[in-house]
């Protein structure tokens, strides 16, 4: 199947034997009806341009791995059409055309490509990327605040109403959500089922458990150390995060109750005393047996590997990695059908008790920038994307969750099993902050992390370096609780 | 020839031999990962496969993004351009540094040493200012021309040191004959220097057949202009998994050329000294 | 005499016929020099003044100025009354920074004097004096980690260090007994860096070393070898006194290349494990202020960070200019005019 579609325009006759043949998609003005052929995957699409009219190519720049995340950007193309047909049902005289851009570059290169572009004035209509570039983009002026405009589109009615939360920065909204995830914890169901103290009912339940806040983080490396202790997997694999610096990190910060931002100001927040039990729990899993062995910064040759081939009790990973390891890692045992026979999942369990479950999500989104000639055509298209089938398409592709409330019961979603047994984890979701210094508090709250697993800070010295760090670099641009 | 010596006629070659063990065995996986399902340390899992090298033939990822082969194309149209240009303006400045006197000479030559202590990531804000200036932001001639400045220092440098080994006499000689300058450089000094053109060359061709990070910066997008190693990295992801035996394969596909530039300038490097030395006075 | 002097084929020593030509003879004569000096000089002239001049001197203002893609084009970094020292102040608060120093020093010191220099110099030697087809081979073995990209390079890196059963030394821990154990980039790092980087700088010095020993004309090593001399009194009195501005420039070259590289390191280790195990002073660099993972990022303390290296820099290639006598050899154009 082919995932992307070729854009190729040629300019042909109007209502007259006249040839034109201007190469070109500038917004220019028409002065005789034309047929603008647009070419879709092997389908021509036509779009007809009045007399007077202006004809606008509109620019969307996505990041996208492929060849599963492509509907990203193509998504969009399938609007094209009804929006024209709006626009002329309106009887407003401008027609528009899609250019995209995607490829698999990283969030903040895209971002980087994005400020030098906007300097340059090539910038695209529309960018997607991790909604926690908002903070950065807006403070600079490069995207448009689009809360005024979102009434106008009924489409995103439907959002999951959490989602939003994503995109506001100082009280406005700045994106429309894309797509989704959760990130669960996983676990071996068999291995967890020898560790003493469990059997297979108790190992059935975790789930419920965790989600009612029953079970916590320290629960669970009572469990890791346990099957160490019994031989049930070998040192350090009792429980896993990922290799490398990321955002899952701050879900577990989130977990043990800590704040990143203040609602108020929109600073920056750092809880010394959740940073705490933070590093106390990782200092007592990197140094003691049950998980030291996890921070290699190395996915291919360990942490894949592993955690999908029944070495690991516990791993925590992304809702849109189970695809992946069905594909590539556990292919030749059955994949899909048995990772479900043998995996459980569930959200981040409470960091302890009296605190409550949650994972957190990192959401793409749709920005606008201000130097796109006409916002409100950027937005008539990203709204035709956020449908139930475009963006089914993308989330059943790409292994991403749904972004509308209406995608629940949309047939294709709801039948795509792994998918739907973990949208209920959208309600439990926290997200990273908008500010533009995120970036320093994740690096440092990591580099704290790596010293911990090396011995070389006691979890104290971690939240001391953090602190120390954080008001060095950022002065009065955050504030440290507790 | 006494048993002693054979041996010691061997070590040289225990020494190169175990030199470059872990570079043999490090390419023998990336050769093997490229035709396996999957591999655990040299061993092989699973059955031997072409499909990691199917890009060759169709678009790996749908029509939508470019074939390999203009993705190569390009990358050998600013490899080609960047050496071609490396070279003529190293020779032509190397000459003046080794043979003209003139004032700031010196001090050029100091200056371009040092700026080879910037690093060259943090010079891309400045260099963009360059190209907004220059209305050159976003095109391959812009590319092009950063990627050259960049590789200024070492083409000047290394130019410089082969103009001084060459004879004064012959230039002389030409000179007495009524030749200019120009037409001296290009006759007669140029043609006694081909293994130090050729060695600049290797490394300009390689920089240029390599390059990632300023094509990526100075362009939006991986589209029709990507080189090779912007095209890889769609293979690729952090927390997305990857496919190691595509990654492998496209990598070795872009060492190929290279290894067989190499191989083709090498031999020229090691010929032009077997008839003897022709530029001697 | 100097060393390119005697370089010439021929061993004709050119001093007495470059003397006469010295001085220019007419202010005629002096214009028309000058003239050829522009006509050589002045494409590579606006090439550095464009992409190293110019981006330098940004670099320089930039390190005084607050300038982060938060206020990328609303924030007038040029202006003097936007200069301050604050960046500066904040690379003196962080207390990591004499680790960050050694840790850099560490590894251009190791990676330069085992490989980029060291290996260089003996991998050109030896395959110089064998068999020629065989001295290419091995160069050209040599030579792939340039050729290969980076992330490939490196992926195979990862491989070789990984935990058993996927690590390829571990695996061969096992087989021999040794016990394949944890992955070798955590336990050893340091190691891995060395090599991994020493790997591909080396061919940069053994391409030119051997270019440059292929230059020295035979006469002179037959000579030696008439007078007696063993290869090894050849290699110290002849060969590499004929090498010796190869020799600095690949030293000087190769120290700074080495200063500011950090994109393997990045890709191997992160500057791991641990606390800054194996982060350089570069890495930092990039680490705070330039990598863009999320948010913002700080070009203008990055830019601090930068000129910080930029004096290590510029004071070790001073050092190397001095102690090689760099004014005797660039005091020599050969000729002047005709």
């Amino acid at each position: 199947m082919t995932k992307k579609f070729l854009i190729t325009l040629t300019m042909l006759v109007g209502l007259s034997t006249l040839v034109a043949a201007c190469g070109t998609a500038d917004p220019e003005t028409i002065t005789v009806v034309e047929t603008v052929i647009v070419e879709v995957q092997g389908d021509t699409v036509e779009v007809e341009v009045p007399v007077g009219g202006e004809l606008i190519t509109i620019v969307a720049r996505c990041r996208a791995k492929p060849p599963t995340e492509d509907w990203r950007c193509n998504n969009l193309l399938f609007g094209v059409a009804e929006v024209n047909a709006d626009l002329e049902a309106a009887g407003d005289s401008r027609r528009v055309v899609l250019k995209t851009i995607q490829d698999n570059t990283g969030f903040g290169d895209i971002m980087q490509e994005f400020a030098l572009a906007y300097e340059d004035g090539q910038a695209p209509d529309i960018v997607l990327t991790g909604h926690e570039f908002i903070g950065t983009e807006a403070t600079a002026g490069r995207i448009v605040s689009i809360e005024s405009m979102i009434a106008d589109y009924p489409e995103f009615d439907n959002m999951i109403d959490g989602l939003w939360a994503s995109v506001t920065f100082k009280g406005e909204r700045w994106g429309i959500p894309q797509d989704t995830e959760a990130r669960p914890i996983y676990w071996d169901m068999n291995l967890l089922a020898s560790v003493p103290g469990w059997d297979a009912a108790r190992v059935d339940g975790l789930a419920a458990e965790i989600e009612a806040g029953n079970f916590t983080l320290s629960d669970m490396l009572d469990a890791a150390e346990a099957a160490v202790g019994a031989g049930v997997v070998d040192a350090g694999m009792g429980f896993w995060m990922r290799p490398s610096n990321g955002t899952d990190f701050t879900g577990v910060y989130y977990a043990f109750g800590g704040e990143t931002i203040d609602a108020e100001t929109g600073t920056l927040v750092y809880d010394t005393v959740a940073g705490l039990k933070f590093y106390q729990f990782f200092e007592r899993g990197l140094t003691g047996d049950g998980a030291h062995s996890f921070l290699t910064g190395d996915w291919g040759g360990s942490y894949h590997p592993n955690v999908s081939g029944g070495n690991v009790l516990f791993w925590a990973g992304g809702s849109w990695q189970w695809a992946e390891w069905a594909d590539q890692w556990t292919g030749d045992l059955g994949g899909e059908a048995y990772q479900f026979e043998n995996w459980g999942y569930a959200l981040y369990p409470a960091g302890e008790a009296g605190g409550s479950a949650s994972t957190l999500s990192h959401p793409l989104a749709y920005l606008v920038s201000a130097q796109s000639e006409h916002p409100d055509l950027a937005l008539a298209l990203i709204a035709k994307a956020t449908t139930d089938e475009a963006n089914t398409r993308h989330a059943i592709n790409s292994t991403h969750l749904a972004i509308l409330t209406t995608q629940a019961s949309y047939e294709p979603y709801a039948s795509a099993e792994f998918l739907a047994s973990v949208t209920y984890m959208l309600d439990f979701s926290r997200f990273l902050p908008n500010n533009p210094n995120w970036g320093t508090y994740q690096q440092t709250t990591f580099d704290a992390l790596s010293g911990v697993q090396a011995g070389e800070l006691t979890a104290q010295e971690a939240v001391d370096f953090v602190v120390e760090t954080l008001e060095n670099q950022l002065g009065d641009e955050i504030i440290i609780l507790g | 020839m006494t048993v002693r010596q054979r041996l010691w006629r061997g070590v040289p070659y225990l020494i190169l031999v175990l030199s470059v063990l872990p570079i043999i065995v490090g390419y023998f996986w990336l050769v093997l990962s490229s035709f396996m399902t999957r591999t655990e340390g040299l061993l092989p899992v699973g059955n031997l496969t072409l499909k990691h090298w199917s890009f060759l033939l169709e678009p790996p990822f749908g029509r939508g993004y470019p074939s390999i082969w203009r993705v190569t194309l390009n990358t050998f149209l600013i490899a080609a351009f960047m050496t071609i240009v490396v070279v003529l303006v190293s020779a032509l400045t190397g000459y003046a540094l080794s043979r003209l006197n003139f004032p700031g000479r010196k001090g050029f030559l100091s200056l371009t040493l040092i700026l080879h202590a910037f690093p060259s990531v943090t010079l891309l804000i400045g260099t963009f200012f360059v190209l907004r200036a220059l209305n050159l932001y976003n095109t391959s001639l812009g590319v092009g021309l950063v990627m050259v400045g960049f590789e200024m220092p070492f083409g000047i440098w290394l130019m410089k040191g082969f103009f001084d080994g060459v004879s004064w006499d012959m230039e002389r000689a030409a000179l007495i004959d009524g030749a200019s300058r120009l037409q001296v450089w290009w006759q007669v000094i140029l043609p006694t220097i081909k293994p130090g053109i050729a060695a600049l060359a290797i490394f300009a061709f390689i920089s240029g057949w390599n390059a990632w990070l300023i094509p990526k910066t100075f362009t939006i997008g991986a589209g029709q202009q990507a080189t090779l190693s912007v095209y890889l990295q769609n293979f690729q992801g952090e927390t997305v998994a990857v496919d190691w035996g595509s990654v492998t394969a496209v990598g070795l596909f872009q060492l190929i050329p290279v290894a067989i530039f190499f191989i083709f300038t090498q031999d020229l490097l090691l010929n032009i000294y077997s008839g003897g030395a022709k530029g001697g006075a | 005499m100097s060393v390119s002097n005697r370089r010439e084929r021929g061993g004709v020593p050119s001093l007495s016929l470059r003397e006469p030509f010295e001085q220019p003879s007419s202010i005629g004569a002096w214009l028309h020099s000058r003239r050829a000096a522009w006509a050589f000089m002045s494409p590579a002239v606006l090439l550095i003044t464009l992409f190293f001049f110019i981006p330098v001197i940004v670099l320089l203002v930039l390190s005084l100025s607050d300038l982060k893609s938060a206020n990328f084009g609303t924030f007038q970094w040029w202006l003097p009354t936007n200069w301050s020292l604050d960046n500066y102040s904040k690379i003196i608060g962080d207390r990591f920074i004499s680790k960050f120093l050694g840790n850099t020093l560490f590894y251009v010191l190791t990676t330069l004097a085992i490989f980029n220099f060291g290996s260089a110099l003996l991998i050109a030697l030896i395959t110089t004096h064998i068999n020629r087809r065989a001295g290419f081979f091995f160069r050209l073995l040599w030579l792939l980690p340039r050729l290969t990209p980076s992330v490939v390079y490196i992926l195979m890196w990862r491989r070789i260090a990984a935990r058993a059963p996927h690590g390829i030394l571990n695996q061969f821990l096992t087989l021999a007994g040794l016990g394949g154990g944890d992955n070798l980039l955590q336990t050893m790092p340091w190691v891995f860096v060395i090599i991994v980087n020493g790997l591909i700088g080396a061919s940069f010095g053994l391409v030119i070393f051997t270019s440059a020993i292929e230059a020295i004309p035979r006469d002179y090593l037959t000579a030696s070898k008439v007078d007696g001399a063993s290869t090894l009194q050849t290699i110290r009195h002849v060969i590499v006194p004929m090498i010796r501005w190869p020799i600095l420039f690949v030293l000087t070259f190769q120290t700074l290349s080495l200063l500011t590289s950090f994109e393997q390191i990045l890709l191997l280790t992160g500057g791991g494990p641990g606390l800054f195990r194996t982060e350089v002073w570069a890495l930092r660099a990039y680490h705070l202020a330039l990598s863009t993972e999320s948010g913002n990022t700080q070009w203008g303390y990055g830019a601090a960070w930068a000129v910080i290296l930029v004096i290590i820099g510029v004071a070790a290639a001073t050092i190397y200019m001095r102690v090689f006598k760099f004014d005797e050899l660039v005091e020599e154009p050969k000729i002047d005019l005709i």
